[in-house]
C-alpha cells in the first residue's frame, strides 16, 4: 500500500517573490500579482491578507480595486515560479525519491515506507511543514493512500493554528473524505457546477449513487442547456461528447480518490535502484566534513551493492542544503564497480566545487544504473599483476579522465574495414571500447573486434593525419604528372623523392543515389620527401568524371587535372 | 666527443667500499678535508640511491619483475644488499634504450630512467620547412621510445601495456591526429594507445598526472608548447613515486623544461633512396641529439640518427 504526501503552497508566487526580494511590500497589506488576460488585467495570485479580503485568482483587477481601493499590485513571473517550484520539488527528494510538482503550486511525494525514519507520519509531516515554513512559505500538507486523496486533504482539509497537516488512515479514508466538497475531485469547473446544481455538494453523496445513472445524467442534453440552441445539430453533438467525457471524468476521479483505480504519476527523476542517505542535526559546512560523510555513504552503498551481488555503472550524489536547495553530482563508471574508494575519487572531483551555502544537512547517494557483478574485488596494498588487475586499474583511470573531460575526449583507436584512409580507423570513446573488450573476454588482445589493423601496409601510411585534408598548391611535372614542388601553409617544399601514385577509388556502394556533384572522387596518393627530409602524404583529387579526364588527357592545355591536398605527415622514420 | 664514464654509471658495488673505508683513514687529518670527504660520501650515497633504488621501487610497485630470490627493498641490508638487488633486477629487465647507438652508449648499463621525465623537442627548422614535420618526427620518436621500453614479465604482458597520449585539441588540429595504420610503422600496436584530447595545457598536465598516478600505464606522453618548472617537477615526482616514465613533446623554440632526466632534440635528415628505384624514398632518417642527461650535465651529450625500425623499409 502506498502513501502519498501532497503539499499545497497557497501563496507561493508572492512568497517566492519575497524570498528573492526581501523588501517587498509587507505581508499585512493586501498584495496581488497580475497579468493581462482575456478580459483586461487579471489577478493571478494573492497573499494571505488579500485572500482574507475576498479577492481570488482570476478576478479582474478593476473589480478588486473597486472592493479595495488601496490594493497594491505587481506583475506576475510565472516562469520563475515554476523554476523555483521544481527546485523545491528537487529538495523534497530528501523525503522520498519519487516526487514532482503538481500544477502551479503543488508538490507530491511518494513516501511509502519512509515515515518511520521520521518517527511516524506525524513526525514526517511536522518535519516537512517546519522546514518549509522556515523558508517563509505557507504550506498545507496532507497524507493519504492515494494521490487524489492527499491532494484533496491538502487543498480542502481543515487547517488551523495547531493543525498544520492532515493525516488520513487507509481504513478511514472513505468516511473522512465524505464531507469534502465535490471541488476536491479535481474536476472541470462545469462539471462541478452541474454536480452542485443537482444538489450533490459533498463527495459522500456520490458514493451511493448508481454509476449508470450518474453517467446518464451527464450524457443528457440538459447539460449546459442555457448556452445551447445556437450551434444546431453539430454543436449539440459536440456537447454530448463533451458531456460523456465529463461523466467518465467524474467516475474516474472518484475511483482515483478511493484507490479503486491507480493514477499514473511521472516522477521528477527515475527512482534509483539503491539508495543510501544520511542527515545531520547541524548542517555541515567544511569541505572536509562533507567529504568524510560522503565517504561513509559510499562505503555503505558499496556494502549494499555487495550484499545484492551488484555493481553500479552510474551514481548520483545529492546534497541538500539547509536553505531548501539541492546540488546534484553524477559520476559514471566504465565497468560495474562497487569500490567505495573509486566512487569517492570520481565524486570528490566534482563535489569539491559545490558551494555549501548555509550548510548541508542531508546527503544521499543513489545507484542509478546497476549491473550484476559477481565475485569480490580484491583490495590489496600491492596491485596484483596480470591482466584483470591491470584492466581494472586502467578502467579506473579512464573513469577519472572521462568524468572530468567528457566521454568523447578520451579515445581509443579501432580499425575499420575501408580503403578510404580517413575511414580506416575510428576513434571510439575509451569507455565503450573497454566495455567492448570486456564483452569479448580477452582484454588487450587483437581479437577484440572482427577487423584487424593492417600489418605494415605498402606503401606505408603516415603517422599523423590531417582532418580535413588541407588544400595545397602543387607544381606538377607536366600536365597531370607527379609533384615537383608544393606550397603548404605558405612554405615552399621541393620534392626530392616521391612514390606513387597510389589510386584509392571511392567506395561506390556509399555513393548510390547521391547527386554527381556531391559524390566522392577517386584520389591519387603520393608519398613525397621534401628537400630537408620531411615526408608528406599528398593526394590529387581526380575530376568528377573519369571518362572526360581521358578525353582531356589527349589535349594538353586543358584545365588542371584535379585539386591537390596534403593529407598526412610521416614521422621521419617511415 | 666521448667523455669518461660518469660516476653515476659505475656499478654501485665498486663505489661502496671506497665510501665506507675512507672516513676511517682520514680521521686524523684536517677538518676541512674531512668535511670534503663527508660531502663526497653523501654525494655517492645520493647517486646510489637515485639509480639502483629506483629499480627496486619500480619492481615493488609493479609486483611483476620480482623474483622470489630478490630481497624486498625494506629487507635489503645496507648498500651491498641494495646493489645486489639492483644487479638481479637488471638481469630481469633489459635497459631502456633509444635505438640510437651513440646515445645508447651514453645511457650506460641501466638505460633511460624508467621513472623519470624526458623531454623531446623538435629541432628548430633551419631550412624553410614546415615546423609540423619536425613535430611529427618528435612525436614519432616519443612513441617509439615509449614502445621500446622493456617491461619485465611475460611476452604476453609486454604486448598489452597501454600508453597514454595527451594532446590539446589545437595541436591535433594543427599537426594532425594520430593515425592507427601509420602507428604500426613505429612498431607500436594502435590498440595500446589511450588518447586524451584536452582544451587547455592545464588539463593536459592534469591528465598526465592522473595517468602517472594510476600505475596502469607503460608510459605517459604529453604534447605541450611549454612546461614550467613547477608542473615539470610535480610530474617528475609523480613519475618517480608511481614508477611510470613520462615524456613531454614540447615546442621547438620554447625554453627547455626543468626537472627532467633527459632532453632529446629530434631533427629531420634526408633519407636514403629505395633499393630498387632511386626516385622513391627509402627508409627514413631522423637526427637525434641527446642534449641533456642527468648526471652528465647539460650540453650536447650524444648525436646520431635513428634509422627506420627493422622490417618497415622496402
Amino acid at each position: 500500500m502506498k502513501r502519498f504526501v501532497h503539499l499545497w503552497l497557497p501563496y507561493w508566487p508572492i512568497e517566492r517573490m519575497r524570498r528573492v526580494r526581501p523588501r517587498l511590500i509587507a505581508d499585512d497589506q493586501p498584495l496581488v500579482l497580475v497579468t493581462s488576460g482575456g478580459r483586461g488585467i487579471e489577478i493571478t495570485a494573492t497573499n494571505a491578507r488579500a485572500a482574507g479580503e475576498g479577492l481570488w485568482a482570476g478576478q479582474a483587477l478593476a473589480d478588486a480595486r473597486a472592493m479595495l481601493p488601496g490594493l497594491r499590485s505587481l506583475p506576475a513571473e510565472p516562469e520563475a515560479d515554476a523554476t523555483a517550484l521544481a527546485a523545491l520539488a528537487q529538495w523534497c527528494g530528501r523525503y522520498g525519491p519519487q516526487r514532482n510538482v503538481y500544477g502551479k503550486s503543488g508538490i507530491w511525494i511518494d513516501v511509502t515506507g519512509v515515515a518511520h525514519l521520521f518517527g511516524g507520519e506525524a513526525g514526517l509531516l511536522d518535519d516537512i511543514v517546519r522546514r518549509t515554513e522556515g523558508f517563509g512559505v505557507t504550506v498545507r500538507a496532507g497524507i493519504a493512500d492515494t494521490f487524489a486523496a492527499a491532494h484533496a486533504l491538502a487543498r480542502f482539509g481543515a487547517f488551523g493554528k495547531k493543525q498544520r497537516f492532515c493525516i488520513v488512515k487507509a481504513e478511514s479514508a472513505q468516511t473522512a473524505l465524505a464531507h469534502f466538497p465535490v471541488d476536491a475531485l479535481r474536476l472541470d469547473p462545469q462539471a462541478v457546477l452541474l454536480l452542485k446544481r443537482l444538489g450533490l455538494r459533498r463527495i459522500g453523496q456520490l458514493y451511493d449513487l448508481p454509476r449508470a445513472s450518474l453517467q446518464r445524467r451527464f450524457n443528457d442534453a440538459n447539460f449546459g442547456r442555457d448556452k445551447g440552441g445556437k450551434g444546431g445539430k453539430e454543436g449539440r453533438g459536440r456537447r454530448k461528447v463533451r458531456g460523456a467525457e465529463l461523466a467518465v471524468n467524474v467516475l474516474t476521479r472518484l475511483d482515483q480518490l478511493l484507490g479503486k483505480v491507480t493514477e499514473p504519476l511521472v516522477p521528477l527523476a527515475e527512482p534509483p535502484v539503491l539508495n543510501v542517505r544520511q542527515s545531520w542535526t547541524d548542517p555541515l559546512i567544511s569541505a572536509e566534513g562533507i567529504a568524510a560523510e560522503v565517504r561513509t555513504l559510499a562505503v555503505r552503498l558499496s556494502e549494499q551493492l555487495e550484499a545484492q551481488g551488484l555493481g553500479c555503472r552510474n551514481v548520483r550524489l545529492s546534497l541538500y542544503r539547509a536553505d531548501g536547495t539541492a546540488a546534484e553530482v553524477r559520476a559514471g563508471t566504465s565497468m560495474a564497480c562497487r569500490d567505495a574508494d573509486h566512487l569517492m575519487r570520481l565524486l570528490s572531483e566534482k563535489f569539491a566545487s559545490i558551494d555549501a551555502g548555509f550548510g548541508i544537512d542531508a546527503a544521499e547517494i543513489d545507484a542509478v544504473a546497476v549491473e550484476p557483478m559477481g565475485g569480490r574485488q580484491q583490495r590489496l596494498g600491492v596491485e596484483q599483476g596480470g591482466s584483470t588487475g591491470e584492466t581494472r586499474v586502467l578502467t579506473e583511470l579512464v573513469d577519472r579522465l572521462v568524468n572530468r573531460l567528457g566521454s568523447a575526449r578520451v579515445q581509443m583507436l579501432e580499425p575499420c574495414e575501408s580503403y578510404i584512409p580517413e575511414r580506416a580507423e575510428r576513434r571510439l570513446p575509451a569507455r565503450d571500447r573497454i566495455a567492448g573488450r570486456r564483452a569479448q573476454g580477452c582484454p588487450g588482445s587483437e581479437r577484440s573486434g572482427t577487423v584487424r589493423w593492417p600489418r605494415s601496409p605498402r606503401p606505408p601510411r603516415p603517422l599523423l593525419l590531417l582532418a580535413p585534408p588541407e588544400p595545397i598548391r602543387v607544381e606538377e611535372d607536366g600536365w597531370g604528372g607527379s609533384p615537383v614542388s608544393f606550397v603548404w601553409r605558405r612554405v615552399d617544399h621541393h620534392v626530392s623523392r616521391f612514390e606513387g601514385p597510389e589510386r584509392i577509388a571511392p567506395e561506390w556502394w556509399r555513393e548510390i543515389g547521391r547527386p554527381p556533384a556531391r559524390q566522392a572522387r577517386g584520389r591519387d596518393y603520393y608519398r613525397v620527401e621534401a628537400v630537408g627530409g620531411a615526408r608528406f602524404w599528398i593526394f590529387r583529387e581526380l575530376p568528377e568524371n573519369s571518362e572526360s579526364e581521358k578525353e582531356d588527357a589527349a589535349c594538353p592545355g586543358a584545365p588542371a587535372a584535379g585539386r591537390w591536398f596534403l593529407h598526412g605527415l610521416y614521422g621521419g622514420v617511415s | 666527443m666521448p667523455s669518461p664514464v660518469p660516476a653515476s654509471h659505475a656499478s654501485p658495488s665498486e663505489t661502496s667500499p671506497l665510501s665506507v673505508s675512507n672516513p676511517k683513514e682520514t680521521a686524523s687529518r684536517t677538518k676541512t678535508r674531512r668535511q670534503k670527504l663527508l660531502a663526497l660520501q653523501a654525494e655517492i650515497d645520493r647517486i646510489e640511491r637515485e639509480q639502483p633504488a629506483s629499480f627496486v621501487s619500480s619492481a615493488a610497485f609493479r609486483g611483476r619483475a620480482f623474483s622470489p630470490l630478490a630481497p624486498l627493498p625494506g629487507e635489503s641490508g645496507g648498500r651491498a644488499g641494495r646493489a645486489q638487488t639492483a644487479c638481479r633486477l637488471r638481469r630481469t629487465s633489459p635497459p631502456w634504450l633509444s635505438g640510437n647507438a651513440e646515445a645508447d652508449r651514453r645511457l650506460g648499463t641501466f638505460g633511460l630512467d624508467g621513472e623519470g621525465t624526458h623531454e623531446i623537442k623538435p629541432a628548430p627548422p633551419s631550412l624553410p620547412m614546415a615546423s609540423a614535420a619536425a613535430f611529427a618526427a618528435a612525436v614519432a620518436f616519443a612513441l617509439q621510445l615509449a614502445g621500446r621500453r622493456p617491461l619485465p614479465g611475460s611476452a604476453q604482458e609486454r604486448a598489452g601495456g597501454t600508453i597514454l597520449f595527451c594532446a590539446s585539441h589545437d595541436v591535433m588540429r594543427e599537426a594532425g591526429r594520430l593515425y592507427g595504420p601509420g602507428l604500426g610503422e613505429l612498431g607500436l600496436a594502435p590498440e595500446r594507445l589511450l588518447i586524451v584530447e584536452t582544451v587547455k595545457s592545464a588539463e593536459t598536465l592534469w591528465a598526465m598526472e592522473e595517468g602517472l598516478k594510476s600505475q596502469a600505464l607503460d608510459a605517459v606522453i604529453g604534447c605541450l608548447e611549454e612546461i614550467a618548472l613547477l608542473p615539470a617537477r610535480r610530474l617528475s615526482l609523480a613519475a618517480k613515486a608511481h614508477a611510470t616514465p613520462c615524456l613531454f613533446v614540447t615546442g621547438a623554440r620554447t625554453p627547455p623544461a626543468g626537472a627532467t632526466a633527459s632532453r632529446w632534440r629530434i631533427g629531420l635528415r634526408p633519407g636514403g633512396a629505395c633499393l630498387f628505384d632511386r626516385n622513391v624514398p627509402g627508409p627514413g632518417l631522423c637526427e637525434v641529439r641527446l642534449e641533456k642527461l642527468r648526471w652528465c650535465g647539460t650540453g650536447l651529450v650524444a648525436e646520431g640518427c635513428v634509422p627506420a625500425p627493422a622490417g618497415s623499409g622496402p
